[in-house]
């Protein structure tokens, strides 16, 4: 395994498309995925990161870096002087940041997060779904989502007697 | 490649999850999506929320998302358990007979959330079912408010994951309240506000860091703090209405916040009572009354002159 610094382990990550990403451990271990493959001895030189192209795979490990607890990795000395609370409001707005995005991009973060196992990823790139979910009528929510609706008619009608309670 | 077919390529977990954080009519809904959605909803973990009342709009009660209690059995039958969280209106006196079976079924077991609300309070007799805490060993975050506690429900009951925990208008005996609190192996976060209690609430706890204490009745309350020993924040939100409230104080060496106090309507005594020579037996006793009950209009503030004696709850000083 690579190192670049005393104390920093170095770990490599390979999209399938060929490219090479270098990112301390700590910040690779983000992903419980990778935190396990790594426990388990399975990272020998670089770990393979199927399905997830370097474009995305290159802003995740941006929002790993940015989420890794400061101990250890980068900004640790600034961050013995911030209070938690605002250390907390600074991620969030980066979050809203981070988050601005085409459909497109957000899906496939939402995959990478639920691939890579990293929660606070797959949650913050939910909740725009969560969110167009709960405020839209069917139509819109069926649009957001590009879903066709394939059911025959009296299927739908079936589903909609059933399911009553969610109808009303 | 459209929108269309990245969200398709999405696994179902994933889905399920998104599912699982609705509002619990919306995720029934998802089902009319599309064929692929339709047995999504039935998997993913139920979100539950209930109104038990009378049948029709609730005046004063706007919970567009939650269903009415009459509906229950119907969505327990279609969906296959395990829920995420469990949340129940209850807006007409007495216990609802229905609930036992509900939290008995498949659907909800292995819960992270339960909200149970009783707006009618806890003297018209709401007493919490006992198999409310049938999910004690999976609940992440539980709010009771409104409700009495039967003494039996917390003996040797263990909440492994519980990290916040609030009791609003609640009636319980001190040793149940004890019992419960030692049962929780993760709590962080710990709310009472108004709590009615016979006897004093004392808190042991390895975990928490966060109380926040607001009494009741007219009744003098008394919270003993025991052993908290990770203890850094004691809110005591509208400290004019702790009329006869006693905060002992045995062993909380990482207190930092402690507060606030409007210096209007209370005032605040701090005494150390402890012989400095048996350090196990020493505490602080910290009395709140009202004393200046008609001057109030003054700003609230931090107490600065109770952070000099706050250094006192140091194991140090003594």
């Amino acid at each position: 395994m690579a190192t670049r610094e005393a104390g920093k382990k170095m770990i490599m990550l390979k999209s399938p498309d060929g490219m090479e990403f270098e990112v301390e451990e700590a910040v690779a271990m983000e992903s419980q995925t990778i935190r396990k493959m790594i426990e388990d001895d399975c990272a020998d030189t670089a770990i393979l990161i199927p399905n997830i192209n370097s474009k995305i795979l290159s802003r995740v490990i941006e929002y790993c870096n940015k989420h890794v607890p400061t101990t250890g990795a980068t900004g640790a000395a600034a961050s013995d002087t911030v209070a938690p609370a605002a250390l907390a409001e600074d991620l969030k707005i980066w979050d809203a940041e981070f988050i601005k995005v085409n459909r497109a991009t957000r899906f496939d973060l939402i995959q990478a997060a639920s691939y890579l196992n990293i929660k606070g990823l797959l949650d913050l790139t939910s909740q725009t779904t969560i969110d167009t979910i709960s405020d839209n009528s069917l139509e819109e929510i069926r649009s957001f989502l590009s879903t066709k609706n394939d059911y025959l008619p009296e299927e739908e009608q079936t589903i909609r007697r059933e399911n009553q309670w969610a109808f009303q | 490649m459209n929108a269309g077919d990245f969200i398709s390529r999405l696994p179902d977990a994933v889905l399920g999850t998104i599912i699982s954080l609705l509002p619990t009519k919306d995720g029934g809904r998802t089902q009319i999506l599309s064929r692929r959605w339709r047995h999504l909803w039935r998997s993913a973990p139920l979100n539950l929320e209930v109104i038990i009342g009378p049948p029709g709009p609730c005046p004063g009660h706007h919970h567009p998302s939650a269903i009415h209690h009459s509906t229950v059995s119907k969505i327990i039958s279609q969906h296959l358990g395990p829920a995420r969280r469990f949340c129940l209106k209850h807006l007409i006196d007495g216990n609802l007979p229905e609930m036992e079976s509900w939290l008995d079924s498949r659907a909800i077991v292995n819960l992270q959330e339960l909200d149970i609300t009783n707006y009618a309070g806890y003297k018209t007799g709401y007493t919490l079912p006992q198999s409310v805490f049938r999910s004690a060993s999976t609940l992440l975050v539980a709010k009771i408010m409104g409700c009495n506690f039967p003494d039996a429900i917390t003996r040797s009951m263990n909440f492994y994951l519980l990290n916040q925990l609030s009791l609003d208008c609640v009636s319980v005996s001190g040793d149940v309240f004890h019992g419960l609190l030692s049962g929780c192996h993760a709590l962080e976060s710990l709310a009472m506000l108004e709590v009615h209690a016979t006897g004093c609430l004392r808190v042991s706890s390895p975990t928490l860091r966060s109380i926040g204490f607001r009494k009741g009745s007219r009744k003098r309350a008394e919270l003993v703090l025991e052993d908290t020993p990770r203890l850094e924040r004691l809110l005591l939100p509208y400290c004019d209405r702790n009329n006869f409230v006693t905060i002992r104080v045995i062993w909380v060496p990482k207190l930092q916040i402690f507060g606030p106090f409007s210096t209007g309507a209370c005032e605040l005594w701090v005494f150390q009572v402890a012989a400095t020579d048996i350090i196990q037996h020493s505490y602080m006793e910290i009395i709140v009354f009202d004393v200046l009950l008609f001057s109030s209009g003054n700003e609230p503030r931090q107490l600065d002159k109770l952070d000099m004696h706050c250094e006192g709850l140091g194991p140090r000083v003594f």
